[in-house]
């Protein structure tokens, strides 16, 4: 019997931004939403990124758990960083 | 003209269903074949453009046209005429405001729960009285797997894969019902939310499931104390939060006690809200994986399963008898109730 496919294409909508690239003299920004991999990993994250990787600064930011960041905080970020740590698989 | 790939299956119906299967397209449970003919009946019913599209459905970003949402209604065993319910419906989910993504990838067993409104309801038959949830009538049944049927397939959404809920829900095969309007003593649900009694609309709500109360008491103060009994308890993730939608579904036996007594909704969630608080002192102070949204806060605080006693939603449907109420926990995600007009074909 022949049907029809149920799924779909996906949407030619970009959402992504550019890779990264080479991280060396990068401001990272490390964007903690308060699960404890955040917290925990986030107090880690920092030395090895600038000795393994050349990272020369790594900036912290603190957003609401369960909604959008305040408003301002991602222009903010774009403008001092040159790329974001939003999530850490659980 | 359908666009959609064709697939060439086994003729006998139950080899047919276990291809379906192996192709990753149902939801383990039999489907209807969408063949082009079933397909374009859906279609022509709404009378839309087949490539019209409904929504972008994430986790996969697919796109949802009329097409798609066709195969997936007729798989579900949609009748055409309830497809402009199902399209509404995705069109709500699609909403940013809904907060799908979430809804998707999260390791709660949350699923969008569907409330029709409206004289829709009649016209193709939804339940909402006795029995309302299911199992055993057509349209709810089969509107709420259409759509949980797109959100896998168009979604591709897999449960156990990029679907991260760690037990799932029975509600994520299913979750559809009507309002019993004409047995309410107040306003319907989406008179509430702006739209006119006479207009049809499908509303959806992030609910983690029901919980049932006997509650046998029959003055309203009796009847709220017990069902804030069964609301209060504080590993509901929206105690974690503080920002949940919880929705109470009585049956006309309890809205009458209220009715008569002279309780509005809004005197009836501030009740709730009131009831429902607790003392943060009762809470165990250690590290959670997840930080509540208390955890700095003084111990002599309460907290609150969501912002504001409005944010109650509170519905009529059921079967006549005072005696149970479900409670359907709502997710954590603010704002998350989307209502949506149904567009009824003028044939």
């Amino acid at each position: 019997m022949q049907f029809l496919d149920p799924r779909t294409a996906k949407s030619s909508t970009k959402l992504y931004a550019a890779t990264v690239g080479d991280l060396k003299g990068a401001r990272l920004a490390y964007v903690s939403n308060g699960w404890m991999s955040m917290n925990k990993i986030g107090k880690r994250i920092e030395g090895p990124l600038k000795t393994k990787y050349g990272v020369s600064e790594v900036m912290f930011y603190d957003v609401p758990r369960n909604m959008e960041p305040p408003g301002g905080l991602l222009d903010d970020l774009a403008r001092d960083c040159d790329a974001a740590i939003v999530g850490i698989a659980n | 003209m359908l666009s959609s790939k064709r697939i060439d299956g086994p003729d006998e119906m139950g080899a047919l269903f276990t291809y379906m299967v192996d192709l990753g397209i149902t939801d383990g449970l039999p489907v209807i074949p969408p063949t082009e003919q079933n397909v374009q009946a859906m279609i022509d019913h709404v009378g839309l453009s087949p490539d019209a599209e409904v929504a972008v459905i994430p986790p996969g970003r697919g796109v949802a046209t009329v097409e798609k949402l066709a195969i997936n209604a007729v798989m579900a065993g949609c009748l055409p005429e309830y497809f402009p319910v199902v399209i509404a419906a995705i069109e709500a989910l699609g909403d940013p405001r809904f907060g799908l993504l979430g809804i998707q990838t999260t390791t709660n067993p949350v699923s969008p729960v569907l409330v029709i409104n409206g004289p829709i309801r009649h016209r193709i038959g939804v339940n909402c009285g006795r029995g309302c949830m299911g199992p055993g009538f057509r349209a709810n049944a089969t509107i709420g797997r259409a759509v949980k049927l797109a959100l896998l397939n168009i979604g591709d959404c897999r449960p156990g894969d990029i679907s991260k809920s760690i037990h799932g829900m029975p509600g994520r095969f299913t979750f559809c019902f009507g309002e019993l309007e004409e047995d309410s003593p107040w306003d319907p649900f989406h008179v509430d939310m702006g739209f006119r009694r006479e207009q049809s609309t499908v509303s959806v709500f992030g609910g983690q499931g029901t919980t049932n109360m006997m509650v046998g008491f029959t003055r309203p103060e009796e009847i709220l104390c017990t069902v804030a009994d069964g609301m209060r308890y504080y590993s509901c993730t929206a105690y974690l939060r503080g920002t949940g939608l919880p929705m109470i579904v009585m049956g006309p036996g309890h809205a009458k006690i209220f009715g008569e007594a002279g309780w509005d909704k809004k005197r009836i969630k501030q009740e709730l809200f009131k009831l429902t608080a607790i003392p943060l002192s009762s809470i165990p102070q250690g590290r959670q994986i997840t930080a509540p949204v208390y955890e700095n806060w003084e111990r002599s605080r309460s907290i609150n399963l969501c912002r504001d006693a409005a944010d109650i939603v509170i519905l009529v449907a059921g079967g006549p008898e005072p005696y149970h109420l479900v409670y359907i926990p709502g997710w954590a995600h603010p704002k998350s109730v989307v209502t949506q007009a149904v567009i009824i074909p003028q044939h």
